[in-house]
């Protein structure tokens, strides 16, 4: 037996729920380990001071506080889904909003004339530039334009 | 009647012969010339916005087999920039670490000949003297469109060459929207062929009949019924961004594109500006969003945009 497993049993020992067999076990290693000896008296001790503290007093409606209580979750059950919202709500609505935004965002996006404009306008560059009497300016005007893109 | 005859012929050859030279017929040849003439010269160009106004300095190089080096010299978030370009396209080359990490493409110059064609139509040219730029001595044209109220041209043009030593672009108002001059030439130098070399990237756009678009996009495109005078479709395509796709029309007078955008995503009046660029008119034609821009009178853009059918 390992001090690991000794100590588990020691608080089953003090409360009296080891076989023979096991109990047995327990002692011959307590009897051989110091460091369990300790926590055994350690654990011996707080036992016997929970017992001598007072046996804290029932409040006198304790009873029909409870039933009552009882009766109240009968009558309206709480779904289990509920349950789970109110315990991880900003967990479960953050991924829920994130996605609500991004479809917004993909099907509701407006027409981008912005780009649509530089496109026709660099087109229509593109073919000022074949105009025989403005075609250098042309050329610098498309550099332009398309530096913008 | 034979005496009638030779004093008719000699009258009429006479009357030929003392015409005055036709101020369009010099700009012509001045603007064939320029072709044939190779130059290095350093350019400055100035963009006028509301706010003030954008310079740029470049080095242009042309070639006379028409290939055309510009490199960027400034404002600093241009230097470095080298653009060419010939007759069947070219590329924006950035510097190596430039904004534009990969070589941008240019669109061929396959329209410039119907652009020639149409100016030489629909463009009335009227000579207004001599100036001298750079030392050198220069005709100056006023370019205007000659049936729609739009934006005209002044031309600074080398009498011995054919250069335009300075170009200046206005709105149908009179603003200033650019100028473009010369502040120092070389003529005939000695280039690197190298520098000319362009790297072929991008393709020719197509144009796309009525029904090749229909069944594109998936929707019937609206065409102008109305096409200002002297204007002429010269392409159509699809048009796509990310989310959406459109029809782009493209016409000109030669002087001035119109460029009409139909979409039949919904949209609002574009609530954003772009200074220096020329506006924008929305429409709502039949269901589809309809823009339409170039530098003409706004008049002319709204009657073109309600002719949609």
């Amino acid at each position: 037996m390992n001090c690991k497993k000794a100590r588990f049993l020691c608080s089953q020992l003090l409360d009296d729920r080891l076989n023979e067999r096991a109990k047995r076990a327990l002692l011959s290693h307590l009897s051989n380990c110091p460091h369990c000896q300790s926590f055994y008296r350690q654990a011996k001790k707080i036992k016997e001071m929970t017992h001598s503290l007072p046996t804290p007093e029932l409040s006198p409606n304790f009873n029909e506080v409870v039933m009552y209580r009882i009766e109240r979750s009968r009558a309206s059950p709480q779904p289990r889904f509920v349950f789970l919202l109110k315990r991880k709500l900003a967990l479960f609505l953050l991924p829920l909003v994130l996605l609500a935004s991004t479809l917004i965002f993909l099907f509701h996006r407006k027409p981008d004339e912005t780009e649509l404009l530089r496109s026709y306008r660099r087109e229509h560059f593109i073919y000022t530039l074949q105009n025989p009497l403005i075609s250098a300016d042309s050329a610098v005007k498309m550099l332009l334009i398309s530096s913008e893109e | 009647m034979k005496k009638f005859v030779i004093p008719i012929i000699l009258i009429l050859a006479f009357a030929i012969a003392s015409l005055p030279s036709d101020s369009f017929s010099l700009l012509r040849q001045y603007l064939e010339k320029e072709e044939k003439t190779s130059y290095m010269g350093k350019q400055i160009h100035i963009l006028y916005t509301p706010k003030g106004y954008h310079k740029f300095e470049v080095i242009v190089k042309h070639d006379s087999s028409d290939k055309t080096r510009l490199e960027f010299l400034s404002p600093p978030f241009f230097s470095g920039y080298v653009m060419v370009w010939d007759e069947e396209g070219g590329a924006v080359i950035p510097p190596r670490r430039g904004r534009m990490p990969f070589h941008h493409p240019l669109p061929p110059r396959y329209l410039m000949d119907i652009q020639l064609d149409l100016i030489w139509k629909n463009a009335k040219v009227t000579q207004l003297g001599e100036e001298k730029i750079v030392g050198r001595k220069a005709n100056v044209f006023l370019i205007k469109p000659a049936y729609v109220k739009g934006g005209y041209f002044k031309l600074w043009v080398d009498k011995e060459t054919g250069i335009r030593l300075r170009t200046e672009r206005y709105s149908p108002s009179g603003q200033l929207l650019f100028s473009l001059s010369f502040v120092s030439l070389q003529l005939n130098p000695s280039f690197n062929k190298r520098e000319f070399d362009i790297p072929r990237i991008g393709q020719k756009p197509k144009n796309y009949s009525k029904e090749e678009l229909e069944r594109l996009l998936r929707f019937r495109p609206l065409f102008p019924t109305f096409i200002p005078p002297g204007y002429k479709i010269v392409h159509q395509r699809p048009f796509f961004t990310r989310k959406q796709k459109g029809v782009l029309i493209h016409l000109t007078d030669g002087l001035n594109p119109i460029t009409i955008l139909e979409t039949p995503t919904p949209h609002r009046h574009p609530a954003i500006s772009f200074p220096s660029q020329p506006e924008i008119v929305f429409l709502n034609i039949q269901g589809y969003s309809v823009f339409l821009t170039g530098n003409v009178d706004r008049e002319v853009l709204e009657k073109v945009g309600r002719s949609l059918k």
